[in-house]
């Protein structure tokens, strides 16, 4: 059939088509070049981690719907504070100092002198006290913030234009870093009382280009938006550089560009289409390292990844059976070989853990002294006997199809479910299947999307699923209080917290305990160790990894980007936290 | 219109010789190789390798090929040989169910359609119309809702529920056409039942439409099975072309020069779509002298 | 063709509209998971504490009437969508539905309109020219190729055009729709560029339809070329050529013509590969996140603009099909 002749054609084919596309590239690329008013080498290009900015349009940081990571929370507001992880410091930024009572439940904050809104008016208290007032009488219609300022501030007024006071419901030492820290993922946002004003801020969007909405007191505002990137200008007049609290910074436009996929992304950094990429595997970074040596990561070499805030663990419903009983929560932890989830999910760049809590230096020092008890309660510890065991005593046997059945002969059905937005989770839900499998549960894994995580997980349908928990950085207290038991609502309504609707009111006394205590405090430690001795001998959840998330940095046109030889800041370019940075960076040349 | 000519064709001894030709048509002969050698793999492929293999965590990770692994291993610890021998029957299921579902269902009621007209006409044509825009990951995603896991079977029957659409239309546009030809007109006039005619008159004059439909058809459903799963909506937990597709993606094989795993299923589908593509031509040969080529 | 088929016809249209709305309207509230709860999900996904998760859930669920029996929101989206009002989306809230499916359009008409006709038109050509016996033998061995093509999953085919014209040789861009940073308006330079980045994804489109349109083209071919009246031609002497273009070809287009109306249902599914492998602004990506966040709105109303437009079409074939072939009478 494919004779010669074919072969030929398809030579000559080939070579038609390769020829006409590089006339045709030839003919329009000079015209995309000039197009572009700044020069690339003054651009900074950065991935907005999404597969497209949802929300382009909307620049209300607290609607539940906003997208929040194309640029809306690194660049379009700042914070009062930023959390460095690498220094375990609270880097004061619109706000100069903050300070508490001594039973922590009324606390000061200063304000810099000399922030000013882009449109030239001065951020004062008033903002700061009309933002929290807004959020608190609107909660039901806003996101976490709305709820955050309802449960926490009991009043807040401003006692001179540069200085709030917050009196608070309860005693909260972590109140300013959880609130105003940008600990983690997202900040509490403060908004210009003279724009918001009058505005219902469920319905907000903030966004008018023409009246240069939204007005922040950032130094960059908002050019252009669309589902494909926001592009944003610097604001050469930035009370930053104007009051000598930092220089001008270096790039005169930043973008936040929606590169989707591991592909893309990989492709747009060998083309240097991409100054810093969300994470991608191991093998894809060495390859465009390979090829675009200017591209590197965290560390030099692995586990290259700058080790991420959210630890993977196996949830459970302890709420119903088969997993309200830690036997069998025990049980099926063991049966999971960590080791092959760092192999499959991770590439070999993450490690086990026995408690979910990240592998930090800050969170080290909260967990010396309880070896004893992790050896206590061997959770993690890969053991196909010590499953058999637990099984057995929990009066569980194996049925004539080699799976585990209860006393009336009830086969125990595992279906995992795993989002499939979270790449990790993915890759690691069929590892974690098949090992269940092999210890002679009938397991099957799921991936769903948001909606159907969301449904499965947070109204208590599924009975196992893959997770992240989002706890603390700096101070272990977040990562316990993910277990309280007023996050166990009933089957049906939205948990919260850790969603295992785990529920011990000892567990509880001890962690609001460890809540009204500062992390300095010489009880502290103490506490920890006796919540820490029940969440291990209950297993409410089953720690399998860190979270290391491979991002790149390219340095062919910007430089002194964070890496461990430069640890100045968390290289995280899709927290809130991403400005402190961005001010940092330099051009390369 | 022509209605001089010889009335009723001699379709059948055309049928009839084309039978006593098919040993000797080349196309369709390589075509049943192509697509007979992938039903060989599936059969014979488990004989020589253990398709337990194709399970995660099976193998070492990220192996290219070599003597151990003949086709490597992918990033989840599958060993790509044994992936490819469980799911190219898979694949091949898929689309043979959800092509014959949709022909069948398409041509039946194309057939109905086009040659009673009427309110049957109505209610067909409206049918197709509505369900032309539902979005095949709607209805994947409702079923998956409501079963334990999805299976082949499943995702053929979906994919066969939104696919008989285009032969119907364009089967129902042919007798449309057929349904006033003078052959037609004749039978009729000679007292033959409407049912006979749809049967013996118009349906023959159908086949080698039916048969494009048909291959059509199944290289659409696998293709359409393809995409679905590229995005991580099928069987997840069945090793198929798709699935290998979609974890290939996942792990951004293509990027990181691992060809070893996402090339395989190109080469069975090319295999399979080349295959079904000389068997329709080599039919139609078969069945229609004048296709063939004149000396 | 008579009024009463017409008015007939026109009847049908409307009937179609209203069930094919009906129809979505049950598709979209039975995708599983709540959407509003998707929403929150994706707030904590990234490490935000919810304490009030179910007080959202609750406020948002009535502000989108959803607290309301299935009845009356179903009453209610027929009201609003016959008057073109549709909503405002669940997961891309205050955005109206008609705002995102505005946006997108435009994209998804440019690129996959425009692709599509290309892939119609040659493979149509290639179709008839295997059909037809007085093809050349070379042009019949191009067909297996093709076919090679079309068989490649679309977004392996994709990336192999990403990496064979964008990566390897800088020649094309990665994806998006138009040059990072820039304007679109209606100048020369802005319409280069919009043509540059949708090259490639208009080359995937091309090459992976070509396929399809030239098999289903060949069996039209096939079904005319076994004609009486070509026989009868022949026997007149017309030239053979002016049989394979006056004749079959003429009368192979109306069922390849059908098809490529109906496949305008499956715009939107069928360009969400296009837009996810290239970054490529549309209305395909717009329907997947909404049936992945189970947004009833949106669902509801990019299957309106896609019900119709279907119906439209099919409308127009159906009213000039009797123009073009004779043959079918209509009783």
């Amino acid at each position: 059939m494919v004779d010669l002749g074919a072969r030929m054609r398809r030579r000559s084919f080939t070579q038609l088509l390769s020829g006409a596309a590089l006339g045709l590239a030839l003919a329009l690329a000079p015209v995309a070049a000039a197009a572009q008013d700044v020069p690339r080498s003054e651009t900074l290009i950065l991935d907005s981690t999404l597969e497209r900015i949802a929300t382009p349009e909307n620049y209300n940081p607290f609607l539940p719907t906003t997208t929040l990571q194309g640029g809306l929370h690194q660049v379009a507001f700042e914070s009062l504070f930023y959390l460095n992880l690498e220094t375990g410091e609270l880097q004061p930024w619109q706000a100069e100092s903050y300070a508490f009572n001594e039973t922590f439940d009324e606390v000061t904050i200063k304000l810099r002198d000399g922030v000013k809104w882009s449109d030239g008016v001065p951020f004062t208290a008033d903002d700061v006290v009309f933002t929290m007032n807004m959020l608190k009488d609107n909660s039901a219609n806003l996101g976490n913030w709305g709820g955050n300022a309802k449960t926490w501030v009991k009043d807040i007024v401003a006692v001179d234009p540069l200085t709030v006071k917050i009196t608070l419901t309860a005693t909260n030492p972590s109140y300013v870093v959880n609130m105003f820290g940008a600990r983690v993922y997202w900040t509490n946002q403060i908004v210009p009382k003279h724009i918001w004003e009058g505005q219902d801020p469920a319905t907000f969007t903030n966004f008018d280009l023409a009246k240069g909405w939204p007005v922040s007191t950032s130094p960059f505002g908002l050019v252009s938006a669309n589902n494909q990137e926001t592009v944003w200008a610097r604001r050469d007049n930035w009370w930053g550089a104007e009051t000598g609290f930092a220089r001008l910074p270096a790039p005169k436009r930043v973008i936040f560009t929606s590169a989707g996929n591991e592909e893309r992304r990989t492709a747009m950094l060998i083309n240097n289409e991409l100054d810093t990429a969300y994470a991608i595997g191991k093998s894809s970074f060495e390859t465009v390292h390979q090829r675009n040596p200017k591209v590197v990561t965290w560390f030099k070499e692995m586990p290259y990844a700058y080790t991420d805030a959210g630890p993977r663990i196996i949830g459970f419903n302890n709420a119903i059976p088969p997993f309200d009983n830690a036997l069998v929560r025990r049980a099926v932890s063991q049966a999971v070989n960590r080791d092959a989830i760092v192999d499959v999910a991770w590439e070999g760049m993450s490690r086990p853990i026995k408690f979910p809590a990240p592998s930090l230096a800050a969170l080290a020092p909260f967990f010396e002294g309880t070896e004893d008890l992790f050896a206590a309660h061997p959770n993690t510890e890969f053991d196909p006997k010590a499953t058999e065991a637990l099984m057995t005593e929990a009066g569980y046997s194996k049925g004539g199809d080699g799976f585990w059945a209860d006393a009336s002969g009830a086969k125990l059905v595992v279906d995992l479910v795993a989002r499939q937005t979270e790449a990790d989770s993915a890759k690691a839900a069929p590892v974690v299947a098949e090992l269940l499998k092999r210890a002679g549960f009938d397991a099957q894994f799921r991936l769903v999307d948001s909606a159907g995580f969301a449904d499965q997980v947070f109204q208590g349908k599924a009975n196992i699923w893959l997770a992240q928990i989002n706890g603390g950085v700096n101070n272990p207290y977040p990562s316990f209080d993910m277990f309280h038991s007023r996050h166990a609502l009933p089957i049906g309504k939205s948990a919260t917290g850790s969603y295992s609707r785990y529920a011990n009111p000892e567990y509880d006394a001890i962690v609001e305990e460890m809540g009204r205590l500062a992390a300095d405090d010489p009880q502290f430690k103490d506490v920890v160790r006796r919540a820490l001795e029940i969440w291990l001998r209950d297993l409410p959840v089953a720690p399998t990894t860190d979270s290391a998330l491979l991002a790149s940095y390219n340095h062919t046109y910007w430089k002194n980007w964070p890496t461990s030889d430069n640890p100045y800041f968390q290289p995280c370019f899709w927290w809130a936290s991403a400005l402190v940075s961005i001010v940092a960076i330099e051009p390369a040349e | 219109m022509s209605t001089a000519t010889p009335i009723t064709r001699p379709r059948g001894h055309a049928v009839l010789r084309g039978l006593a030709e098919l040993g000797s048509n080349v196309k369709l002969t390589s075509g049943l190789v192509l697509v007979l050698s992938l039903v060989a793999l599936a059969v014979i492929g488990p004989l020589l390798v253990d398709t337990e293999m194709a399970r995660p965590i099976s193998a070492p990770t990220n192996r290219p090929p070599s003597p151990d692994y003949l086709l490597g291993t992918d990033g989840g610890g599958r060993d790509l040989l044994a992936v490819i021998i469980a799911s190219t029957p898979q694949t091949l299921r898929l689309g043979l169910l959800a092509g014959l579902i949709g022909t069948v269902g398409g041509t039946f009621l194309g057939l109905v359609a086009g040659f009673f007209g009427g309110w049957l006409d109505r209610i067909i044509s409206t049918a197709t119309d509505v369900v032309l825009t539902i979005p095949p990951l709607a209805i994947l995603l409702i079923v998956a809702a409501s079963v334990r896991s999805v299976s082949v079977e499943m995702m053929a029957f979906i994919i066969a529920a939104l696919a008989w659409m285009h032969p119907a239309r364009s089967i129902r546009a042919q007798v449309l056409s057929l349904r006033e030809r003078a052959y037609v007109e004749i039978a009729r006039i000679s007292g033959m039942g409407d049912l006979r005619i749809a049967l013996f008159e118009v349906l023959p004059n159908l086949l080698p439409l039916i048969m494009s439909s048909f291959v059509a058809a199944v290289s659409g459903a696998i293709l359409a099975a393809l995409g679905l799963e590229a995005l991580g909506f099928g069987p997840q937990d069945t090793p198929t072309l798709g699935m290998t597709v979609y974890w290939s993606l996942l792990y951004g094989a293509f990027g990181r020069n691992m060809w070893w795993w996402w090339a395989p299923p190109i080469v069975i589908l090319a295999i399979l779509f080349i295959g079904l593509f000389l068997i329709s031509v080599g039919l139609d040969e078969a069945v229609n002298p004048r296709l063939r080529r004149q000396a | 063709m008579t009024w009463g088929y017409f008015f007939k016809r026109v009847g049908l249209f409307f009937v179609v509209v209203l069930t094919a709305m009906t129809v979505n309207f049950i598709i979209a509230h039975s995708v599983p998971g709540d959407p509003i709860g998707g929403v929150i999900s994706q707030m904590t996904s990234r490490g935000g504490a919810v304490e009030n998760a179910d007080e959202i859930i609750a406020s948002y669920r009535q502000r989108f009437g959803l607290d309301q029996p299935i009845l009356i929101q179903y009453v209610v989206y027929v009201w609003n969508t016959l008057q073109f009002d549709l909503g405002t989306s669940i997961i891309y809230f205050p955005q109206s539905v008609t705002g995102s499916i505005v946006a997108a359009l435009p994209w998804t008409i440019g690129l996959l309109l425009v692709a599509t006709v290309i892939a119609f038109s040659c493979g149509s050509v290639i179709g008839a020219m295997l059909a037809w016996s007085g093809t050349p033998r070379l042009a019949r061995a191009l067909a297996p190729l093709l076919m090679i093509f079309s068989s490649i999953p679309y977004y392996l085919l994709a990336l192999i055009l990403l990496y064979v014209f964008a990566v390897w040789p800088n020649w094309f861009p990665l994806g998006g729709g138009y040059s990072s940073g820039t304007v679109i308006g209606f100048n020369p330079a802005s319409l280069l560029d919009l043509a540059y980045h949708a090259v490639l994804p208009a080359l995937s489109i091309v090459l992976a339809g070509l396929g399809f349109w030239a098999l289903g083209m060949r069996g039209a071919m096939i079904n005319v070329l076994g004609e009486d009246y070509l026989t009868l031609a022949e026997g007149e002497g017309l030239s053979r050529r002016r049989i394979f273009l006056a004749y079959g070809m003429r009368n192979a287009m109306l069922p390849q013509v059908t098809n490529l109306a109906l496949s305008l249902g499956t715009i939107a599914s069928g360009s969400v590969l296009v837009e996810v492998a290239f970054g490529y602004p549309g209305i395909g990506f717009l329907l997947y996140d909404a049936l992945r966040a189970s947004d009833y709105f949106m669902i509801q109303g990019i299957c309106f603009v896609l019900v119709l437009t279907v119906a439209l079409a099919v409308l127009v074939l159906d009213l000039i099909y009797p123009l073009i072939d004779p043959r079918i009478a209509h009783r």
